[in-house]
């Protein structure tokens, strides 16, 4: 057979053509032309009849011509727009295969950009609403449905993240927005795609706005119980999942030890080669982290990014656990919503005191789930709450969980949690009741026990005055006499207010010791040398938020102002004269902030005051502080025991963890728990078990076993049988006692 | 003697229970749950919609097709041929159910099996020999087909398509025509790999497709040929056979273009003005006839070829030039493509000297 030019090949399928036709578009044009009208034929008789089933051919010739749409721009103009037309006119009566195969064509175009992201995103939210679960046409709840929906959703997830890698397309972000937020203004339950769609892009930190948290806020507030639902349970679980999913990608990609290769650089022969190895992974390195951990990409949880948290905690409440149809939810989804709303109120210390005397109808011991309302409602307790709001919930919990009459468990439960709602706002008991509670540390349950002792030491930090003299312990005792504890905190009255960079007495007295040997430290490089720590140490630092109060000052040293007074000062001759003029400056203003901050506690010893304030001023008024100096003082401040016993400040954005309230409990063992127990301590101890059974050297029956094992009515008549029963009393106990003897001998 | 538990089981089983306000009384232990749940509750052996199954012929003597309809979509094609040729045999009297016939075997003009879809083309034209205005009813349905085909990708099937043309041309041509001119003259240009266009990038298919190649025989081109003569014949030069009854012209009773203004013979007159038809909107907008009064290929589409001027205009300014090179070209190869080819210029021929009568004597 002669040789056929390939060209020539005539081709009789579909998948060939388009094949060739991707090649060589200009050669076979007029094939194209012809499938094209191909097309366009079975395309009307398609809308003739479109619930007709004609086979396989008309999804195969939308494949082909999406697929080349790219080589004839000029004459599929229409293409895409009459398939977005079949697509929302004829969906229903389309066949799954076919409507199947139209998504994927569009998103195909729009990958080629031919189509916009615009467009796409308009025809296929309809179709996702009018596939929802729960709309009410028979057609769209067919069982292809799912499918559909599934489809759609993760078409729209690549498309947006797509879209948004780089940087963010805010536009159309804000276009599927606000398509979200007109979902969820219907009343009916096709609302929950937007959620799933935002939390899907909020989870992969493609949305990370207030916007996206402010669709999420509406779902919560929708009516429908599912949507509603699905809102709480983004803001109470998003962010872990987020963190998560960035975990995941960045330890995925983790595939080589940077110190490892930079020691293995150092040590071994160089080479280009190597060298290149080593710039390449330095490369990718700083690629990720500018990537993941960049300064665009923040980090903000969902609850920090809410608009109006007092308006959405107060709704939350009103309409979904007071309001009429707050039956409509079930226990658990309830408590969902105290969950959520306790979180915010803790978090951005939100007034809701409705919320308060709602919660003591849940709080019974025999309440399902009841440990997760104790929680929620010691989430909601923080200082700015009247204690008297607080104060009911302490005494419905003590009067319902802590008496004699109730299990450990419960007790140990209620006592902890009025130590998590006490540690939060301490005001809110009285001393009698603490007293009464406090008279539990001797019980003999543990869990009740380490429950009362917490509560305990959580008042000696707090206000050991109401205690009883002998629980306050020493150094809270000691404490009191010197009258360094400022007494009571009285409510409105915030004490934990920080006027200077906290622990710098510390610093200056160390240095002091040190004999100032490095005066101009802040001059030396190294000392400015960012220490690289640990992404855990970052977030505590971040998470240690500076109080700053509007009508008070405060002298911020920071290299920028220097160098501003170094400008206005620049016609001035010597240096050294304007810094001190500046310092004097600085110190007035240091010592008012001070005497100010020392005002509400009078009792603070005066002379000592002054003497911190003053070596503070020194030190600050001489010198910047350089990252090394910060780390020395963090250093020092641990020395000094300054951050000690309940970590170092309460979080009021903590979650409480409900199976914590428990404490310890101990349940009695099943039999095989125990026999497991027993058999993993004896593990590699078969010197000490019995020899039962064992043999050392492996030999034939001894006469011994024998007689041992020799049948009992065999041997009941022998002599030296019966002649025990005769034995006198005197001659039976030589027997035993040789017996005994004997048996010590042999080491048993 | 069992144990006092027992017993006091075995008395239990005796005793009475009793029934007691506001409480509902308790289930026996043989109860069986027989409630259920379904959408809709179907009773086929009660419906009133069909009549028996038993009986092969019904009261007209016509053999109940039902069970052939559906044996039409199956996979063997022998199978598929016979079972054409039994409806062809037995098509009903009652004309309602042709409507149903056509839907179903309609798809069979793109069958993968030669002799599959020339069983077809001798059902549809059976079908129109029964059933007087039955392919001018179902026009539209059937020429898409017919497009379809001319199209397909597979040449065989391209090479039959032209028979199921030809049934229109012979027994429904004013309606074939009036309606789908344009996009027939179209899929012939694509069928016959001739160019409309004078493109450069237009000539691949007429290198490529040659007869040796794509199993395009002459025979088939010639028959391809043979129907485009016809067509431009029926397109061209009104049929004077088909023309009925009063000769208006004459009459001087009534006005003579009276017959313009009377609800029309043919069946689906004004499909032309698709009120009932889904289509997708096309953006470009029609414009008719541009600015000069000839026509272009581009706007071509939109036109209605509804009567013989437009039809005969429309021919002038976009078909005729490419058809005449074309056929020429062919007419040389000679054989019978090429006698063919030479009768369809004699049409176009004696179109042209028409026109130039007409021009000479305006």
């Amino acid at each position: 057979m002669g040789k056929k030019r390939r060209a020539a090949i005539l081709p009789t399928n579909i998948i060939l053509l388009q094949n060739v036709v991707r090649r060589d578009p200009e050669s076979y044009h007029e094939e194209f032309v012809q499938q094209y009208s191909h097309y366009e034929s079975l395309r009307d008789i398609f809308l003739l009849n479109p619930s007709a089933d004609q086979g396989t051919d008309f999804a195969d010739l939308i494949g082909f011509v999406s697929a080349v749409c790219g080589c004839y721009p000029k004459e599929t103009a229409k293409f895409p727009d009459e398939l977005k037309n079949i697509l929302l006119n004829n969906h229903r009566s389309l066949t799954p295969d076919v409507r199947e195969k139209i998504i994927q064509c569009l998103t195909m175009l729009r990958n080629k950009d031919i189509i916009s992201a615009e467009s796409l995103i308009l025809t296929l939210f309809p179709l996702l609403e009018a596939y929802s679960s729960n709309s009410q046409n028979a057609s769209t709840s067919s069982h292809h449905a799912k499918a559909v929906r599934s489809q759609i959703y993760s078409t729209l997830v690549l498309l947006l993240k797509a879209v948004n890698t780089g940087a963010k397309n805010q536009k159309i972000n804000r276009s599927t927005q606000a398509l979200l937020f007109n979902m969820l203004e219907q009343r009916d339950g096709r609302g929950l795609w937007a959620t799933k769609l935002t939390r899907e892009l909020w989870r992969r930190g493609i949305w990370d706005d207030s916007r996206t948290v402010e669709i999420m806020s509406q779902a919560a507030l929708h009516s429908d119980v599912k949507v509603s639902v699905a809102g709480a349970r983004f803001f109470l679980g998003a962010d872990k999942e987020r963190n998560d999913a960035l975990e995941d990608d960045l330890s995925d990609d983790e595939s080589f030890d940077m110190n490892a290769l930079k020691h293995k650089a150092q040590h071994n022969k160089k080479s280009g080669k190597r060298g290149k190895k080593i710039e390449q992974a330095l490369k990718t390195m700083k690629k990720k982290n500018n990537a993941k951990i960049s300064a665009t990409y923040l980090n903000f949880s969902a609850i920090h990014l809410l608009r109006d948290p007092q308006g959405f905690a107060e709704r939350l409440f009103t309409d979904h656990l007071t309001n009429k149809n707050a039956n409509r939810y079930n226990l658990e989804q309830k408590i969902l919503f105290m969950n959520l709303i306790s979180r915010l109120v803790g978090t951005h210390k939100l007034t809701v005191l409705g919320l308060y005397s709602y919660f003591l109808k849940y709080l019974t011991p025999k309440q399902r789930d009841v440990t997760q309302i104790m929680a929620s409602a010691a989430q909601a307790s923080h200082d700015l709450v009247p204690p008297e709001s607080i104060n009911s919930v302490v005494r419905k919990i003590a009067d319902e969980f802590v008496s004699d009459g109730v299990s450990t468990e419960v007790a140990a439960a209620g006592l902890n949690t009025i130590r998590e709602i006490l540690a939060r706002a301490p005001l809110a008991i009285e001393q009698p009741l603490l007293h009464d509670l406090v008279e539990y540390k001797g019980s003999k349950a543990k869990a009740v026990m380490m429950a009362a002792r917490s509560l305990v030491s959580l008042y000696r930090e707090v206000a050991p005055e109401m205690l009883h003299r002998r629980d306050r312990g020493k150094v809270a005792s000691l404490e009191l006499q010197s009258g360094e504890k400022k007494g009571l905190p009285v409510f409105g009255i915030e004490s934990s207010t920080v006027t200077t960079i906290p622990g710098l007495e510390l610093l200056s007295k160390w240095r002091q010791e040190q004999g100032e040997q490095d005066e101009n430290a802040d001059e030396n490089d190294e000392n400015w040398a960012v220490v690289l720590q640990d992404e855990e140490e970052e977030s505590e630092v971040e998470g240690d938020w500076v109080t700053m109060d509007s009508d008070k000052e405060y002298n911020i040293s920071d290299s920028d102002d220097e160098e501003k007074e170094d400008k206005t000062n620049d016609n001035k001759d010597e240096d050294d004269s304007d810094l001190e003029l500046s310092d004097d400056e600085n110190v007035k203003e240091s010592t008012d902030a001070a005497e100010d901050a020392d005002q509400p506690a009078k009792k603070k010893q005066k002379t000592v005051a002054t003497d911190s304030t003053a070596a503070m001023n020194e030190l600050l008024s001489s010198r910047i502080l350089t990252p090394a100096d910060f780390a020395k003082l963090e250093e020092l401040r641990v020395q000094a025991g300054v951050d000690k016993l309940i970590g170092k400040k309460q979080h009021n954005e903590e979650a409480i963890d409900s199976t914590s309230l428990l404490g310890q409990v101990k349940y009695k063992q099943l039999r095989e728990e125990r026999i497991a127990h027993a058999r993993e301590g004896r593990e590699d101890r078969e010197k000490f078990g019995s020899k039962k059974g064992k043999r050392d050297a492996p030999h034939s029956t001894t006469n011994k076993e024998k007689a041992r094992k020799k049948n009992f009515v065999m041997m009941i008549h022998k002599k030296a049988v019966q002649g025990k029963q005769k034995l006198s009393l005197r001659d039976r106990q030589r027997v035993l006692r040789a017996h005994i003897t004997k048996q010590k001998k042999k080491g048993h | 003697m069992g144990s006092k538990k027992k017993r006091a089981e075995k008395k239990k089983d005796f005793q009475k229970t009793k029934l007691r306000v506001g409480k509902t009384a308790a289930r026996p232990d043989n109860y069986t749950d027989t409630s259920f749940t379904a959408k809709s509750i179907s009773l086929p052996n009660q419906t009133i919609a069909k009549p028996k199954q038993g009986a092969t012929t019904n009261n007209g003597g016509d053999v109940d097709l039902a069970h052939h309809l559906q044996l039409v979509k199956h996979h063997s094609a022998s199978t598929r041929k016979e079972v054409l040729a039994f409806i062809e045999a037995h098509l009903p009297s009652n004309s309602a159910s042709y409507k149903q016939i056509l839907t179903v075997t309609l798809s069979l003009l793109t069958d993968q099996s030669e002799s599959v879809r020339s069983a077809f083309v001798s059902l549809l034209s059976a079908c129109a020999d029964r059933q007087p205005g039955f392919l001018q009813l179902h026009m539209r349905s059937i020429v898409l087909f017919v497009h379809s085909a001319m199209s397909h990708i597979r040449g065989d099937v391209r090479a039959t398509s032209t028979q199921a043309l030809d049934i229109l041309i012979t027994k429904a041509a004013s309606s074939l025509v009036s309606g789908f001119l344009v996009k027939t003259l179209r899929s012939f240009f694509s069928l016959l790999s001739w160019t409309l266009s004078d493109d450069k990038k237009a000539v691949s298919l007429a290198v490529n497709t040659t007869a040796s190649l794509g199993g395009v025989t002459k025979k088939t081109r010639a028959r391809h040929l043979a129907v485009l003569a016809r067509l431009l014949q029926a397109t061209l030069f009104v049929d004077d056979s088909e023309k009925s009854g009063t000769d208006w012209t004459r009459c001087s009773v009534v006005h003579p273009q009276t017959p313009q203004f009377m609800i029309p013979q043919n069946p689906q007159a004004f499909a032309q003005l698709k009120l009932f038809v889904e289509e997708l909107p096309s953006q470009r907008a029609s414009s008719g006839a541009s600015g000069n009064g000839t026509y272009t290929l581009s706007d071509v589409d939109a036109v209605s070829t509804e009567d013989i001027e437009t039809r005969r205009k429309v021919i002038e300014d976009v078909f005729l030039s490419p058809l005449r090179k074309n056929l020429v070209a062919t007419s040389k190869d000679g054989g019978e493509v090429g006698a063919e080819a030479s009768k369809c210029l004699q049409i176009l021929d004696k179109f042209e000297g028409e026109l130039k009568a007409q021009r000479a004597e305006e």
